[in-house]
């Protein structure tokens, strides 16, 4: 059964320019341990579509229509239920992780409140799974961190204490939204492979929202393309990289920036050897985009945009 | 941390000098005899000389600015004549009742003001916010002497229920106290609509909606707390502005304060009083404003951590 | 994004209606933000006119004199016949005292605020311009003068200066030239950045032409809408000198000067003290509900266009 069954959703936007239809009429899914990708340029609508489905855009500014059913919640009906889902089935991961903490309120308070409590839950055990989920993420000397305020670590160890944040509530699916953009390239690799690992353990669903294709191809099960408020193309991860159908995609694609040939070693070496990384997949991505162009003349055809 | 305190400490330092230069400008540039403008219509020729060289008028200008400051070091500001008492000491005198008022006028402000901008942020724009938006801006463009006499005549002419002047009882607190945080309430409710407003629509507060945090703590613990940084500069800075407006009204309802003490003064030209109330309710007012500004870094770890540093 | 009346043709999306009702619309954040803006500009531009016109036209109107004393026509309550505000203890029309004070008061205020915004302007501008010591100085001189409360030393500029319209005026210019002066430098500061600045300098064009004749006009029209609202902040100080006893003297019936002659009747006749006031109120009221009002809509403006 799926996690997350979205068919048909739209949301609207009404601002003092007149009413936008950012999300129009997109359908997915997403089963437990599985990965899907929203990919598409900033303003497609693919933030818009992850807020939405979290309720977490004013009532006043968005609209939503269409059907979406979270872990057996109406998302679009039944606002009020929904909202006690948050924190404890969905947890978003947010976009830049320097400013998704309260400056003024140290770590550990913060992660403490994301921690449901059992009842009879002192605060020495609270601090005891505070530190836990700290270690979780593997973050060194976690007690420490506990006491700290956000402007003292660095953004990847933020992104990780968001992590864990997300973590502390057991969701059955975590909405990343552009979970490595404001991050240095070395940093989003480790936080990458971080959230794999963990999905791999706890089997959790994670929709991913992100620009950046080398991210959607190391991460993803399933990838949507989307483009002014559509999705333009879905399909598996190989599909879509390897024979995309659409201008649109084929220009994402390119937009991938190439390495290689600047040390001078023959750039498939670099790809066997070593972890995966954004950097590594770029490359895979990219050099599948160029052999997939050469070697194929006819166009591979999708089956239907919606699963 | 160090830095931040030792810059604070020097700005205030460096607006006392200005004050102080300013004054001593002033009085010079006056037209007529600087003595004579201190010394009073009614001294002598004997006092009159004397003045003259205790304030070294007949020495170059920068000797007789040494000598007005060591005056002032003294804490020697002439004497008024129209109380025949050092004036310092005639404005120390009714300081406290000055002070008082204002403290009470702030306490009130803030106990109205915290909770009706609180509300203004969340009901931003409906009819109701439209409404006490409008009420707000109403009370921070009125003169505030006019207030005090509406309010005076209201309830103390119409409906006696205060009595109209004085500080005879706990009831004549009631109507100054009023007019000053009227006024107060306003300028505060509109800063925090203001700054609770961003605070909510701020990245770290979605993202603790979204862990599931109650909508009551979003607002307090998070916004709240978040933009009492702000509020509570701004109120350092407006200090200065709330004691003018104190001493009009002080004026209005007879209160024995510095309100009534400058407009004695003002009929008289007791320059030396007017001189030492400017110089006390400046250093009061810088004094204030550094304190509430050694407080900041109670409130913003990033200072007090001294990672950022506070224009 | 597209926008509803914009969607592709496509077959698809002709199908979807928008789930956007015109209650929802009505109640939509934009829509009200909208909303509140427009009440405060018409609101704020009625009170202003109401004030300032009949001001202006106080010469035309037909008005007793102002100084005409009549024992037996003293405290006549409003809407007495000839007195819409009735007269005072002399037994002169209060209407009329209160617009032709007013033009003393406005023009005070015009006067002091046109002071106050060129020095500002300037000194604003070379600061945020040329950074450096300038800026240093003038930033201190601001942060020093804001953080004291300056009535008592314009009551003491006025006690040694005498209570002249031009000593009056000076001195609340001088009160106010920070406001103007803080904005100007924040506004010459992100200006100074932008390319044809740069662009200027490697033509080899003096920094001061380019300051006067590219950066000031380009960052004006912000500073006006400040400045308009020290008209309001100006007529107010001028009435509390004038209430403390240090406005312009006799015979100069400013408001705030009307205030205070009228105080010692309050007892007895109310009008004296709560019509002038509110006039001044009305007025100020008018202006800042104005101001806010097209500052909302500037901001939103922006907002849109980012």
């Amino acid at each position: 059964m799926s996690v997350l069954e979205v068919r048909d959703l739209a949301v609207e936007l009404m601002t003092t320019a007149g009413v936008i239809r950012a999300v129009d009429g997109i359908s997915f899914s997403i089963d437990a341990g599985q990965t899907v990708t929203i990919i598409g340029e900033s303003g497609s609508g693919k933030s818009t579509t992850a807020m939405g489905l979290l309720r977490l855009l004013p009532d006043d500014l968005a609209v939503i229509s269409g059907h979406a059913v979270l872990d057996g919640v109406d998302v679009v009906t039944e606002p009020k239920k929904f909202a006690k889902l948050r924190g404890r089935s969905v947890a978003l991961i947010p976009q830049d992780a320097m400013t998704a903490l309260s400056p003024v309120h140290t770590i550990g308070r913060q992660l403490g409140e994301a921690i449901p409590r059992k009842g009879g839950a002192s605060t020495a055990d609270l601090n005891r799974r505070s530190v836990e989920l700290l270690e979780q993420v593997r973050i060194p000397e976690p007690a420490v961190q506990l006491k700290k305020y956000p402007h003292q670590l660095s953004g990847g160890m933020l992104q990780r204490v968001l992590i864990a944040m997300a973590l502390a509530v057991d969701p059955v699916l975590l909405v990343a939204d552009e979970p490595t953009s404001a991050l240095d390239v070395t940093v989003q690799a480790g936080i990458l492979d971080l959230l794999m690992e963990l999905q791999e353990r706890t089997h959790v669903a994670i929709l991913m929202i992100t620009h950046d294709l080398g991210v959607a191809r190391l991460v993803s099960d399933r990838i949507h393309v989307m483009k002014d408020g559509k999705f333009v193309e879905s399909g598996e991860v190989e599909q879509i990289v390897e024979h995309p159908q659409t201008e649109y995609t084929k220009k994402l694609l390119a937009a991938v920036p190439k390495l290689g040939h600047w040390d001078g070693e023959p750039h498939h070496d670099a790809l066997e050897a070593g972890p995966p990384s954004p950097y590594a997949t770029d490359q895979q991505a990219t050099v599948r985009q160029a052999t997939s162009s050469q070697a194929t003349t006819s166009p591979v055809t999708l089956n239907g945009a919606h699963p | 941390m160090l830095t931040y305190v030792s810059k604070r400490l020097g700005q205030s330092l460096l607006t006392i000098f200005l004050t102080v230069s300013t004054v001593f400008v002033l009085i010079r540039m006056a037209p007529g005899d600087p003595a004579y403008a201190l010394a009073g219509p009614l001294a002598s020729t004997g006092d009159l000389e004397k003045i003259r060289i205790s304030m070294g008028l007949n020495e170059p200008l920068l000797t007789q600015y040494g000598i007005f400051l060591k005056d002032l070091g003294a804490g020697n500001i002439g004497k008024s004549y129209s109380f025949q008492a050092p004036a310092l000491e005639v404005v120390m005198s009714r300081l406290p009742n000055t002070i008082f008022l204002a403290v009470l006028a702030i306490l009130l402000a803030i106990v109205v003001a915290i909770p009706l901008g609180v509300w203004m942020a969340k009901r931003a724009d409906t009819k109701r916010e439209l409404g006490v938006n409008v009420l707000t801006i109403a009370g921070q463009s009125m003169p505030d002497f006019w207030i005090g006499i509406m309010l005076l005549t209201l309830f103390a002419v119409v409906f006696p229920i205060f009595p109209s002047s004085g500080f005879t009882s706990w009831s004549g607190v009631v109507l100054p106290v009023t007019t000053v945080a009227i006024l107060q309430i306003a300028l505060v409710s509109r800063m925090v609509r203001r700054e609770v407003g961003t605070n909510m629509a701020a990245p770290y507060l979605t993202v603790a909606r979204a862990r599931g945090t109650g909508e009551q703590k979003l607002t307090w613990a998070y916004a709240m707390r978040n933009s009492s940084i702000p509020i509570l500069t701004t109120l350092g800075t407006r200090f200065a502005g709330m004691l003018n407006g104190v001493v009009v009204v002080e004026v209005v309802f007879n209160w024995p304060g510095l309100g009534s003490l400058v407009v004695r003064a003002l009929e008289t030209r007791d320059y030396p009083l007017i001189q030492a109330t400017v110089l006390v309710t400046s250093v009061l007012a810088v004094g204030v404003q550094l304190l509430i500004d050694l407080c900041y870094p109670l409130l913003d770890p990033r200072v007090r951590l001294g990672k950022v540093s506070v224009a | 994004m597209s926008t509803v009346n914009e969607i592709p043709l496509a077959a698809e999306s002709m199908k979807r209606p928008t789930a956007v009702t015109k209650r929802l619309l009505r109640r939509s954040s934009a829509a009200r933000r909208e909303r509140s803006a427009k009440v405060k500009i018409v609101l704020g531009a009625f009170l202003t006119a109401v004030v300032v016109l009949p001001i202006i036209l106080a010469q035309v109107l037909p008005l007793p004199d102002v100084d005409a004393q009549a024992i037996t026509s003293r405290f006549l309550p409003p809407f007495s016949p000839g007195h819409l505000f009735g007269t005072d203890q002399l037994g002169r029309d209060i209407l009329s005292r209160v617009l032709h004070g007013g033009q003393v008061s406005l023009t005070i205020g015009v006067l002091a605020v046109v002071i106050s915004g060129l020095v500002g302007v300037v000194l604003g501008a070379l600061a945020g311009f040329f950074g450096g010591w300038v800026d240093a100085v003038v930033s201190r001189l601001i942060e020093a003068q804001l953080s004291l409360p300056l009535l008592m030393m314009l009551l003491l500029v006025v006690a040694l200066f005498g209570p002249s319209i031009p000593v009056i005026t000076f001195v609340i210019a001088i009160a106010q030239w920070p406001e103007p002066a803080r904005l100007t430098r924040s506004l010459v500061l992100v200006e100074r950045e932008k390319p044809y600045v740069q662009a200027a300098k490697v033509l080899g064009l003096p920094q001061i032409t380019t300051l006067v004749k590219h950066v000031i006009p380009n960052v004006i029209n912000q500073v006006i809408v400040v400045v308009l609202l020290l008209l309001a902040t100006a007529v107010l100080m001028e009435s509390a000198l004038s209430f403390l006893g240090a406005g312009p003297q006799r015979p100069f019936a400013t408001w705030g000067r009307i205030i205070s002659d009228g105080q010692d009747f309050i007892t007895t006749s109310w009008w004296i003290v709560t019509l002038p006031g509110a006039v001044i109120a009305i007025l100020v009221v008018g202006v800042n509900l104005l101001a806010d009002g097209l500052r909302d809509r500037v901001r939103r403006r922006k907002g849109a266009a980012s």
